[in-house]
């Protein structure tokens, strides 16, 4: 299933996150994987942990974070999910704070984490009025209809 | 303009954080620095545009660079690549 596909179909989606810290944003936005199956609680534990070691690794481009850890680290099933939060947190990555949408990814394997889910995403997060669109959106259906009208190249 | 393929042995492939190093590297050089994987090519100066291409371990891309550091640019980049971790 695509990743567009499976948001629409699971609903995957949290809009106007309320959250203080890019910890609690992983924290609570992650529980959309958790909740479908795709990841276990570890795996969102060792997000956090991976950004305090190595730096933000997830932060993607302007405002837009993906959270994702490697599939051995607690990926359970292929998933996603799209979460925006009603107030931007920093990650402190200083080229690309403040953070106001969250694109969550779980693969079991490394051939679906990069091929797939990571193409697919990026496709998404590379137009910028989709983007903008998602940040703005006042709830979740809102962003559905605009990620069902987001075409890949 | 000059080119040379790679193969990408790191595990994870051109994956976010490898992919994010390429980019900072890239970024160094004048050049303009193009990665070709089969029919697609991204800016290696854009981290959404190579996660587009979603390259894996053992693919096969081709780097092209043109501008005035473009031999240095290639020289760097193809060790740079060569040598990702993770």
């Amino acid at each position: 299933m695509g990743f567009t596909e499976y948001i629409v179909e699971k609903k995957a989606v949290i809009c106007g996150l309320e959250v203080d810290t890019w910890e609690d944003a992983i924290l609570k936005g992650g529980r959309i994987l958790v909740d479908n199956g795709a990841a276990s609680e570890d795996y969102l534990a060792t997000i956090i942990r991976k950004c305090k070691d190595n730096g933000p690794y997830i932060v993607i481009a302007p405002g837009i974070a993906m959270p994702h850890a490697r599939p051995e680290e607690g990926a359970l099933s292929l998933g996603y999910g799209i979460v925006t939060l009603k107030m931007p947190v920093s990650f402190k990555d200083p080229d690309n704070d403040p953070i106001s949408l969250l694109i969550f990814m779980a693969a079991p394997s490394v051939k679906e984490h990069n091929e797939e889910a990571v193409s697919q995403i990026a496709d998404l997060c590379d137009d910028e009025d989709a983007v903008e669109a998602m940040i703005k959106a006042s709830d979740v259906s809102e962003i559905l209809t605009i990620l069902e009208n987001v075409e890949g190249e | 303009m000059v080119k040379g393929t790679i193969l990408v042995s790191n595990p994870t492939g051109l994956h976010t954080r490898p992919a994010k190093n390429v980019v900072a590297k890239a970024k160094q050089f004048e050049s303009k620095i193009i990665i070709k994987y089969g029919e697609k090519e991204a800016d290696a100066k854009s981290l959404l545009k190579i996660m587009k291409l979603g390259i894996t371990q053992n693919n096969e891309i081709e780097l092209q660079c043109d501008g005035s550091d473009e031999e240095k640019a290639l020289s760097t980049m193809t060790e740079f690549i060569l040598n990702l971790e993770g």
